[in-house]
């Protein structure tokens, strides 16, 4: 049965339960509700995103609930998105942002975490100055800050 | 279609994002990102600074004094956020100097040592570094640097008490290309750490018996740690009469132990029901990576370390004792002189552990980047191994 999901510019979507039910968030408003064509609306997504979200949602219609990787290791990889993935972020950053605000809001745990890697892979290999200029971000530290910064985490440094 | 918000609203950035979904981006980035990232703004920094401080990686040389002098500095103001220590000694020396000079971290539990492991440890350092941390030690990974040949004589003590000492609180174990303890002090530890969840000894080609793990030794003792997840570790001492074939242009017995078949199997399935019990096990290396492209190791010494002492993974030798292990998603045979080619194993194989990769041929490839910490070496499918039918 087909599900109705309302953004929050007034859009309607008309998608499959399976695949609405990618969000937790949504799965657990159907659990609750029970049998109901009542459509769902979604005050925080708007139609363009909600439009992206669901492509990802249908791509992924079929995989298996993830299982956490318990691991002990601190650092997880970020070179191991899937192709598909890969191009499906291919966005302006205004966007990608969005998905990413859109995939936490709507419990979609792995869209959120190749949103993550999508943005931590935008910032590895770059100096602070890069970073500040990828993501648009003004220097707000003194010239005597950033150096106190740079020397205190001297060990860190790429030498 | 009408917009819900401002006409003019500003386009959604990083800073947008939750405090939580931030926090969910540091994990992908290493030690020199984040010390890129704490310098960004001031927003970055309060950001990324914990998880910058909380596994912290130091490569410790003997020239760089003025750097020495700074990260000690720092260490020391931040001491309380330092949940992990990965340590890199140029020479063995400097281990000393290092925790002589280093603060007692409240938080630590993880370290791992990288090191030539050519000096011997004076016993006096084990005091030192087993109290850098306040707090329980749970992993523990010692690594050989690369590049260092030459079999030393190396003074096993310190690192056997230290281990004596962290075993009741102690996760994770690991060593990688060094023959730190001997085999009676890993069947001590598997007695008396009941948390172990990770045992992973391997790399070095040392093959002498001190490097297995003897039935003999671990018949009679009682392991405690149930919760055992990774098992990497060579089992030895067991006769081999079924292996017949020439190895290394001599006849199989000079090679292979004394004993008959029957005793054979039977010292085999009090091994596989040992190994049986633990029920969490998804990784059982037994047989060791050899680098097969290094030129110590060409063909012929391939034969000559390969190992004919161990269990003979078959079906007949009581394999099936092992069949409750459902979570195994790795099981490593490399250079073990086993029969897994038959038919029968492979269907057993299948299954029984539907999840597992069996790996029976060292992949030189996966092992150059030793950097991200990853233990995984992979098999080919076209395995070149040259059992005797």
């Amino acid at each position: 049965m087909p599900v109705i999901l309302v953004s929050s510019d007034n859009q309607d979507f008309k998608v499959d339960k399976e695949v609405a039910e990618r969000s937790i968030l949504i799965k657990n408003m159907l659990e609750d509700v029970g049998e109901s064509d009542s459509p769902i609306p979604l005050p925080n997504v708007t139609a363009a995103v909600l439009t992206k979200v669901i492509e990802y949602c249908e791509h992924h219609r079929n995989d298996p609930v993830q299982v956490p990787e318990e691991t002990d290791d601190p650092r997880k990889r970020s070179n191991d998105i899937e192709e598909w993935d890969m191009k499906f972020m291919q966005v302006d950053q205004e966007m990608l942002f969005e998905i990413i605000l859109a995939a936490n809001y709507l419990d979609i745990k792995p869209l959120l975490d190749v949103g993550c890697k999508t943005v931590a892979n935008i910032i590895k290999g770059k100096t602070p100055e890069e970073i500040r200029k990828a993501f648009n971000i003004v220097n707000d530290f003194t010239p005597e800050e950033e150096a106190q910064i740079k020397k205190e985490n001297e060990w860190a440094e790429d030498r | 279609m009408q917009h819900s918000g401002l006409t003019s609203k500003e386009a959604t950035s990083f800073n947008d994002l939750p405090m939580e979904v931030q926090e969910k981006i540091t994990p992908f980035l290493n030690h020199h990102d984040l010390a890129a990232c704490v310098r960004v703004c001031r927003s970055w920094k309060t950001l990324f600074h914990r998880q910058l401080w909380s596994h912290i990686d130091i490569v410790w040389n003997e020239d760089d004094k003025a750097l020495k002098k700074s990260v000690r500095r720092s260490l020391k103001k931040y001491k309380h956020l330092v949940r992990s220590l990965k340590l890199t000694l140029e020479f063995d020396e400097l281990l000393p100097s290092f925790v002589d000079h280093c603060p007692v971290f409240p938080n630590l539990t993880a370290v791992e040592l990288k090191a030539p492991f050519e000096e011997d440890y004076e016993s006096e350092w084990l005091e030192g570094f087993i109290n850098i941390t306040a707090n329980e030690w749970k992993r523990v990974v010692f690594r050989k640097v690369k590049d260092c040949i030459g079999i030393v004589e190396f003074d096993k003590y310190p690192f056997e008490e230290f281990l004596r000492l962290v075993a009741p609180t102690l996760e994770v174990f690991r060593t990688y290309d060094l023959t730190l303890l001997s085999m009676v002090k890993v069947n001590e530890l598997l007695c008396t750490a009941p948390h172990l969840k990770e045992l992973y000894l391997f790399g070095g080609a040392d093959n002498t018996p001190d490097n297995w793990l003897d039935p003999e030794v671990f018949q009679e003792s009682e392991w405690v740690c149930s919760n055992l997840e990774v098992l990497g570790c060579r089992i030895g001492g067991i006769p081999r009469p079924d292996i017949t074939r020439e190895i290394v242009g001599q006849p199989a017995e000079y090679r292979v132990l004394e004993g008959n078949l029957q005793d054979s199997v039977e010292l085999q399935r009090q091994v596989y029901a040992r190994l049986a019990r633990f029920i969490k096990l998804r990784e059982l290396t037994l047989g060791f990576p050899l680098d097969a492209s290094d030129a110590l190791y060409d063909k012929s010494y391939r034969e000559f370390y390969r190992q004919y002492d161990c269990l003979a993974m078959t079906l007949d030798s009581g394999l099936d004792l092992l069949k409750g292990l459902k979570d195994l998603r790795v099981v490593g045979l490399v250079n073990m002189e086993i029969y897994t080619e038959g038919e029968k194993e492979m269907a057993w194989f299948e299954e029984n552990w539907p999840l597992a990769t069996i790996r029976r041929e060292y992949d030189s490839k996966s092992q150059d980047s030793d950097d991200d910490g990853s233990d995984d070496w992979q098999t080919d499918d076209d395995d070149d191994y040259e059992g005797d039918e």
